[in-house]
This record gives structure tokens, C-alpha cells and sequence, in this order.
């Protein structure tokens, strides 16, 4: 998996956006999925082109977006919140990633016996969390300077959380960047956190869960809690990517 | 080690007497960590002193019941990682210790990076540090002290663990400074 020879890699020499549909009906679902469910995580290499990800990494600094401090306490990143509709090809990957992580999300409410599911298409979705009052939008970018770091989080206001998302990275380690590894850590019950650092490089993305997702034990399923975060910068700058399928309250 | 939800993977402690370079490892490191230990203590209101030389402090370790040595091997495979932990083993506790990656990163294996968590009543940060064949690392036990948001000194709680090994075998030595009960 940290290679970069994935179903998708062709995506790399095809940045046209129209492409991206097709490369997603095409990535290997069957193994997408049970990793999803063992790890809480799947890498997707080469989701996005080199073309793409400095396209993106330019919005950030030029399109004035509305930017805020990332965390509180010693961390100087900044985040800009994404306008909606998204930029292309982020809207595209959206909404057609949203069709295939419905059903898993779906999976995962139905063996946590929790009674709610989640509508097939995007825009119903949204137009249901709109109606609780969950109308801030959360995808955004995220820029970490030289001794930034994000401490561990989730992004859970609201009623309504989709338990998956997506991170890309969009520069490269070691070249534009050292440090600033994205790492999981997932909670279990009267258990030790398991840690999971994730390889990418520039383009790469990968589908997390939010923050609760479905563990099968000895004795059933149970909740784990996953929380990501991005370690310190030790050089150079790092743009990454969060794409949510909710909004905040 | 699965069985205890610490993880996946092997471990071996060493016994008395240990092999000879861990053995000079663990006398020679310890009398210049003492001067950080005790000015932590101090910090963070703790009344132990360690004293200057290491076999002192074990002979204290071992009066109290901690008497089965602490440095280890590990050993782990694909798919083998170790969950976030403290490395504690009874009352007495020399706040730092070692870790000696003995395997090369990218060549003997993949993934295995060294990863600590840092607690604060402001969040949880994560480090992953970048350690190369034949490296080692000094780092907290369980707490220390770290300057305060506008004054004084305030406590963080830190956690060491290894992401999941993704191909290969990594190896580790790791240095505790105190005996286990």
C-alpha cells in the first residue's frame, strides 16, 4: 500500500477532473472496505495529480479564504475553511466517494445497532444536517509552518457526524517538508491506544474514520474512538487536506 | 503481548548480569540523566532525589521489591505494532529511559515508527521520531515538567508506543533505568 501502483495511480497522468468518477468506481472496494472496518483506515495513492495538489495548495494562499487559528495552546497552523460548492475536483471526489462510504457507514450503524442511516446521495445528506442546524461547512485545508503540529482531534459538533473522511497531503515529505506525519490513534474499551502513522506523500489520501466506528472483538462489536493528528513540522511547510461529508453545528 | 492489549509483537527481558555493552550503556547514561531527573522532581513537587550512580539507585529499587531487571528486546514482524504506554513497574521510577533501534528503517522493514503522545489539559500531541539503525532516544517515562501557559510549571503526561510494522522485522533495545517488582 505505500506504493505508489494502486488502481487509481493512473489518476497522476490524467488529472482531468471528469476522470475521477471513473477511477473511484474502479479502486478495489472489495479491500477498501474490510480495511476500513480492521483498521480504521485505508491509504489511496495517487488520489490526486502533482498538478492538482499545487493547484489546491495556490488557493490557499491566494484565494483569501476565511482562515482561523487551528487549535489552541502552543500551535500556529492556520485552516481554511473550504467555500461550497467546493473546488474541482474536490466536489466531484466528494460526492461520488460519499455513494461507496454510505454503504459501509450504513454497515457500521446497523452491527452498532444505532438505529440511524444515512441517505444514498451527498445532497440529501447535507440537506438533512442543514435541517438540525448543522450548516457550517468543515472541509478545509490546513498549512503547518516549521514546529507546527496538530494536536489529536475529531470533528464531531453536531447530531449528525458521518463516520468517514478523506486526507490528502499535498506536499511532499522530505522535499517541501520533514516531520508532520498524519498518525490515528484508536481508543478501545479498558484498552491501550494503538497508534498508526500514516505513509503519504504528496497526492496521496487516505479515508479515516471520523471518530467512532465498529471493532469486532472476542465477544461482538464494540466502539472504538479514533482521533488524528499531524506531528511536529521539523522543517519546510505542509499543506494537507480534510474533506468531511458533514457539517459542523 | 496480545493477550494483554498491549499490542502485537515479542519481547524478552535480559536478566542479571546483562550483556556487557547494555550493562556500560545503562551505568554510563545514568549519572548524566540524574541532573534532569532530580531538577524534574523538583519541578513538579516530588520528593524523590535519585542518587549519582545507578547501582545505588538500584539497591534502592531492590530493597522495595523491584528486583527483576527491566532492559529488554523486542521483535516485531509485519502486522505487529505496540499500543501507547508507560513503561512502570513499581513505586520506584527513574523518569527517562532508552530506546536503540537496531534494525535500518525502509531497508529491514516498513512502517514501526516510534511514536509518543504528550497530554496536557490543552490536548494530546503527537511525535513521531525519525530514528535510523543504530540510534537511540532518551525519553520521558510518565510525566515532566513543561513551562505553563502564562507562568510557572505545569505537568504532561507522555506515552510511547510503535505503529504497525508494514513489512519486515524491526528490533529494539530498550533501557530502563529502574528494576521491576
Amino acid at each position: 500500500m505505500t506504493e505508489k501502483s494502486s488502481s487509481i495511480a493512473g489518476l497522476s497522468t490524467k488529472p482531468s477532473p471528469d476522470r475521477i468518477p471513473d477511477a473511484i468506481d474502479h479502486l478495489d472496494w472489495a479491500t477498501i472496505a474490510p480495511q476500513l472496518d480492521c483498521q480504521g483506515y485505508a491509504l489511496l495513492p495517487g488520489l490526486l495529480s502533482i498538478e492538482q495538489t499545487d493547484t489546491l495548495a495556490r488557493q490557499a494562499a491566494d484565494m483569501g479564504l476565511h482562515q482561523e487559528s487551528v487549535t489552541g495552546g502552543p500551535e500556529r497552523g492556520e485552516r481554511f475553511i473550504l467555500p461550497e460548492p467546493l473546488p474541482s475536483p474536490l466536489d466531484l471526489i466528494r460526492t461520488h466517494f460519499y455513494t461507496y462510504l454510505v454503504r459501509i457507514a450504513n454497515r457500521w450503524n446497523e452491527v452498532l445497532e444505532t438505529p440511524d442511516r444515512y441517505p444514498a446521495d451527498l445532497a440529501a445528506f447535507l440537506d438533512c444536517n442543514r435541517g438540525c442546524g448543522q450548516a457550517h461547512a468543515l472541509s478545509h485545508l490546513n498549512r503547518l509552518g516549521q514546529a507546527d503540529n496538530l494536536t489529536m482531534h475529531q470533528y464531531v459538533a453536531g447530531k449528525q457526524i458521518f463516520p468517514l473522511q478523506i486526507v490528502a497531503l499535498l506536499s511532499e515529505p522530505g522535499t517541501d517538508f520533514d516531520g508532520g506525519e498524519l498518525v490515528l490513534t484508536e481508543q478501545r474499551p479498558r484498552m491501550q491506544s494503538r497508534p498508526m502513522v500514516l505513509p503519504l506523500r504528496q497526492g496521496d489520501a487516505a479515508i479515516i474514520a471520523t471518530a467512532q466506528r465498529p471493532f469486532k472483538g472476542s465477544k461482538g462489536y464494540y466502539r472504538v474512538q479514533t482521533r488524528h493528528g499531524v506531528s511536529r513540522v521539523r522543517r519546510g511547510e505542509r499543506i494537507g487536506l480534510e474533506l468531511f461529508f458533514h457539517n459542523a453545528a | 503481548m496480545a493477550r494483554h492489549g498491549f499490542g502485537r509483537g515479542e519481547y524478552k527481558y535480559f536478566s542479571y548480569p546483562l550483556p556487557v555493552i547494555l550493562d556500560q550503556l545503562r551505568h554510563a547514561l545514568y549519572p548524566r540523566l540524574v541532573p534532569i531527573a532530580n531538577q524534574w522532581n523538583q519541578q513538579l513537587g516530588l520528593s524523590a532525589h535519585y542518587p549519582d550512580q545507578l547501582d545505588d539507585f538500584l539497591a534502592q529499587c531492590h530493597r522495595a521489591g523491584q528486583t527483576r531487571p527491566t532492559p529488554l528486546i523486542l521483535q516485531y514482524g509485519a502486522g505487529d505494532y505496540n499500543c501507547l504506554h508507560q513503561d512502570l513497574y513499581g513505586e520506584h521510577v527513574f523518569p527517562l529511559q532508552t530506546a536503540i533501534l537496531l534494525s535500518a528503517p525502509g531497508h529491514d522493514f516498513t512502517g514501526g515508527e516510534f511514536v509518543m503522545t504528550e497530554s496536557t489539559s490543552g490536548g494530546q500531541k503527537i511525535e513521531v521520531i525519525p530514528l535510523q539503525q543504530g540510534d537511540a532516544l532518551i525519553f520521558t517515562v510518565n510525566q515532566r515538567p513543561t513551562r505553563g501557559l502564562r507562568r510557572g510549571t505545569r505537568k504532561v503526561a507522555m506515552r510511547h508506543g510503535v505503529s504497525m510494522v508494514h513489512s519486515g522485522r524491526r528490533h529494539t533495545v530498550g533501557l530502563i533505568f529502574h528494576d521491576a517488582r
